[in-house]
């Protein structure tokens, strides 16, 4: 009775699919929302945020300071709490015996600068007889005299509000509190420690400027500024983090930006809602468009020439304090294939490099997934003699091609991770043994066949020629997703993996610039500067897809 | 949301692809017998098949023809560790394996019974059919399976061998591959004139289909060595060997048929009877139906260039150029005898057109053509056939006289 029912029954895989059909959708639908809630909630801007709750401790912003020396003195003591590395240093100016204090941190300012010009003629100098009795008069008056006659320093400023001055002082800058003076100066000496400018580590030219970024942001604005000599590099500064305050800076050329792209660039920047920005990499991540793609939607760079170069496209740069890599917005897939490279070098051989590097991106993306299909599906499709030679060094491998491949290009992969964070002196060693592993021990251990070791190697070469080091990082990663496509369907997934990838990069955007361009939507005049650079006499445009207020690069 | 409507049905549908597709499983490339030639002869069991048909290891067949799958590299499943190049002892680089039946497709599946891995034909280079097989069978018959299997690729060539096909597909140099030798011998056709068009597998279908009658190339097998020597012809009718022609014949045909771009025309001069000889390095060959009422001729004009590549001549006669035009009515005498020779052959020994004589009437009259087709091969040998030749010798070499 019962196998009579079970043989009306379709076979029950049909039963599995017809029930996948219904359910995966939806599934998806379900993830899909899911994940745009968190991404909506984690980053977007909330206009009733409730404050965050008062410290007991926190000096109010509204707090004034109140003109008489020891209150203010203690105010200031206690705003700031018990911090060693505050010094307070209380003295009388010479000559009229007006007691002063300044209040500095230790580390962060200019010691030699502070003595010099601000202890000594207060100290030392002091104020002539003469000019004594102006001195005595009112607030007003001893402020003007001191700013204008005592204080050989640029950066001077005045304030009334205890919180600035916390802050300021907590930021690098001396304080100065005089004896019968309404509030106090901050006198710029803020010294920040930077490191030489020197060659960039992740973006190494043979030709070219030997100059990369540094931590400071007053330095790389000073590169933006010494390298590109132009009225029209306007450099906006912003500030971003809720807690730790960062500075930002974005610089573009005011008659060349489309003014549409800077708007949008600032309302993301000011739309960042995060504690602190530790690298531009944050920054990012949060104002870029599609957060579920592999691939970068913001291209960054430690050259000052990229950014110049970037700039006179009309691209915009955003720099950040602390780091020394700028990003330029928008980027367009062909942009991570180019180095600057390209263009200070003739155009014929500018040209060729770069279509070795388009060639080495595709085999960096596809050589293993090519080797799996071809191994496990498609043996016919291998010349002859050559198919005859793998049959047999692939005998005694015990693994599927998959397995073999997958062996193979984790472990380069792990070498390759290894080998950035291993201290300097043991890295030779690494690669010894990194060397012996992928070379000819796995062979001679039967593990892979010697054709494999090939074709790993050319991917793993391949994929070192691209110049942005994180598209390489995401190649990396979609290699291993069309490996996993090639040992299912073979030729026919790694067609089927391209085809999605393609259309992948259609839909992406980077800041309103499509992906793809100047392929999609096709661009003619950009072509000119997309997988062959043409002579720079040609290139007399500025990309169009980036709508140039002033198209013309000549004029 | 709209978007994400559209990425659950992109993502559903891949995944639903993988679930319905039927390649789901892969075949590791060493995990498969790649056959490079496959030999066909008349039935002739071999020990291993007498010695296992005794203890009853058979199936209900006739015995009617006995395939040779040539199988690279000759795995034997021991894995055995290779040291090096220089290996111990100079195997053969080649593995033969023979079944006899009468299904050519049902050999193939009895491999299974017989190889731990299963035959792919994806690489299969050559075909040799020995000649007493195609004497009995028509080629349609045989190679019926061939033609319609998906997995042999249709540029594969078909040649004929003259003793066995199993002879031919064997070899006694160490490490050469026969079916791949065979097959580099046809690229050797810029050098020499006896080598007709390969026929690959599609070609002979279409031949097959037009009822036209057709050559294969001849191979002739000595002591485990192999030469192309002339070509079987088969009848257009019955698809069946009716017999051979020569080098010589072949020379004669190849300048009626085709435009020969090497090779060479040796004759002896005239007075001295010393050797000379000619190389065509550009010939261009037109036959030209005639029609008259009924009466079908033809006239066939050859034109070549080429060089004087080698004169015995002894004492040195200076190229002049009285010498060269003797020279080249000699060597278009020579031509000429090759070539009423094979037409002879043809219209009178064998009464076959394989010369592509029809398919310029076919082209050039096709009214007449579709009277004459049926019965073409007996109208061509009644056919009158002029021809003239013209011989140019532009160019004596780097010889300094």
């Amino acid at each position: 009775m019962w196998s009579v029912i079970v043989s009306y029954i379709p076979k029950w895989t049909i039963w599995v699919q017809a029930l996948l059909l219904v359910l995966v959708p939806i599934l998806m639908l379900a993830l899909t929302n899911w994940f745009r809630k968190s991404i909506n909630s984690s980053y977007s801007l909330k206009p009733n945020k409730p404050s965050p709750p008062e410290r007991e401790d926190s000096v109010s912003p509204q707090a004034l300071m109140t003109g008489l020396y020891d209150a203010d003195l203690t105010s200031v003591r206690k705003a700031i709490g018990n911090n060693g590395d505050v010094e307070f240093r209380e003295f009388t100016i010479r000559g009229t015996g007006t007691r002063a204090a300044i209040v500095f941190v230790d580390g962060l300012m200019d010691n030699d600068l502070m003595d010099t010009h601000l202890i000594r003629p207060l100290m030392l100098v002091g104020i002539p007889e003469a000019e004594q009795e102006h001195f005595n008069r009112s607030s007003d008056t001893i402020k003007a005299y001191i700013s204008s006659q005592m204080l050989p320093v640029s950066e001077i400023k005045h304030t009334d509000r205890l919180l600035e001055l916390v802050q300021s002082v907590l930021a690098g800058t001396t304080s100065l509190l005089v004896d019968g003076m309404q509030g106090a100066f901050l006198v710029g000496s803020a010294k920040g420690k930077s490191r030489n400018i020197e060659e960039p580590l992740s973006e190494a030219l043979l030709r070219g400027p030997r100059v990369g970024f540094t931590e400071r942001l007053a330095d790389n604005t000073g590169l933006l500024r010494l390298h590109g000599k132009n009225e029209s590099l306007l450099l906006t500064r912003f500030e971003v983090g809720n807690r730790v305050k960062k500075d930002l800076v974005i610089a573009y050329m005011k008659d060349i930006a489309d003014p549409k792209l800077v708007d949008e660039v600032v309302t993301r920047i000011q739309k960042i809602e995060i504690d602190d920005p530790l690298e531009s990499g944050y920054i990012e991540q949060l104002i870029e468009e599609n957060v579920m793609s592999p691939f970068q939607q913001v291209q960054n760079t430690e050259r000052p020439d990229r950014v110049i170069g970037a700039l006179l496209e009309g691209r915009v740069a955003i720099l950040l304090d602390g780091t020394p890599y700028a990003l330029i917005v928008p980027v367009t897939f062909s942009m991570l294939l180019q180095s600057p490279e390209d263009y200070y070098e003739r155009w014929i051989s500018g040209s060729f490099v770069r279509l070795l590097r388009v060639l080495s991106a595709l085999l960096a993306l596809l050589a293993p997934a090519l080797y799996i299909s071809f191994i496990s599906f498609h043996p016919g499709l291998i010349p002859t003699k050559l198919a005859l030679t793998i049959i047999e060094s692939r005998q005694g491998v015990p693994f599927p091609s998959l397995i073999e491949a997958l062996i193979m290009e984790v472990a380069i992969e792990i070498l390759r991770e290894a080998g950035i964070r291993l201290p300097k002196p043991i890295g030779p060693a690494m690669g010894i043994v990194g060397g012996l592993i992928i070379g000819d021990a796995a062979v001679n251990a039967g593990i892979v066949s010697p054709f494999l070791v090939i074709v790993v190697a050319v991917t793993a070469i391949s994929s070192f020629t691209i110049p942005v080091y994180s598209a390489g990082i995401t190649l990396r990663v979609l290699r291993f997703t069309a490996m996993f496509f090639a040992a299912v369907l073979g030729l026919f997934g790694v067609v089927m993996f391209f085809l999605l990838l393609c259309s992948h990069l259609v839909i992406l955007k980077s800041f309103g610039v499509p992906y793809a361009s100047p392929m999609v939507p096709y661009g003619i005049s950009d072509l000119k500067d997309f997988l062959i650079r043409f002579p720079l006499k040609v290139m007399k445009k500025r990309p169009q897809m980036l709508n140039p207020k002033d198209p013309d690069r000549r004029n | 949301m709209n978007r994400y409507i559209r990425y659950a049905s992109v993502l559903s549908a891949s995944l639903l692809l993988f679930l319905t597709t039927g390649c789901w499983s892969s075949n590791e490339i060493e995990d498969v017998s790649v056959i490079v030639g496959l030999g066909l002869d008349i039935a002739n069991e071999s020990r291993f098949e007498r010695d296992i048909n005794q203890q009853g290891a058979s199936y209900p067949k006739k015995k009617v023809l006995t395939a040779t799958v040539q199988i690279v590299p000759p795995i034997t499943g021991k894995n055995e560790k290779k040291s090096g190049g220089s290996s111990s002892s100079p195997s053969k680089a080649y593995l033969n394996e023979q079944l006899t039946g009468d299904s050519v497709f049902q050999i193939f599946r009895q491999f299974s019974l017989r190889r731990d891995r299963p035959l792919v034909a994806h690489h299969l280079k050559v075909i040799v059919v020995s000649s007493e097989l195609a004497r009995r069978y028509s080629l349609e018959q045989i190679f019926d399976f061939i033609l319609r299997d998906n997995d042999i690729r249709p540029s594969c060539l078909v040649v004929v061998s003259h003793r066995s096909a199993l002879e031919a597909l064997s070899s006694n140099e160490p490490g050469e591959i026969p079916a791949l030798y065979l097959m580099g011998l046809v690229d050797n056709r810029y050098r020499s004139n006896k080598i007709i068009p390969p026929m690959s597998l599609i070609k002979l279908d279409s031949t097959m289909q037009s009822g036209e009658s057709f050559l294969l190339q001849n191979v002739v097998t000595a002591q485990g060595e192999h030469k192309f020597s002339g070509a079987a012809i088969f009848k257009g009718s019955t698809k069946k060997w009716i017999g051979e022609l020569s080098q010589y014949d072949l020379e004669g045909l190849l300048w009626v048929m085709e435009d020969v771009k090497g090779g060479s025309l040796k004759t002896y001069a005239p007075k001295t009877g010393h050797t000379v000889t000619y190389e065509p390095k550009n010939s261009h060959s037109t036959i030209i139906p005639k029609v008259q009422g009924d009466e079908i001729s033809f006239h066939i004009k050859i034109e070549s260039e080429g060089r004087l590549i080698e004169d015995w001549s002894f004492p040195e006669i200076p190229s002049s150029g009285q010498y060269i035009n003797e020279l080249e009515q000699q060597f278009e005498e020579e031509a000429r005898k090759q070539i009423e020779q094979v037409l002879n052959k043809m219209q009178h020994v064998y009464h076959v057109d394989v010369g592509g004589f029809g398919d310029q009437v076919r082209i050039k009259h096709p009214k007449l053509w579709k009277k004459v087709k049926e019965n073409w091969d007996e109208t061509f040998s009644h056919a009158p056939i002029t021809y003239e030749v013209k011989m140019n010798i532009t160019d004596f070499g780097s010889s300094t006289d």
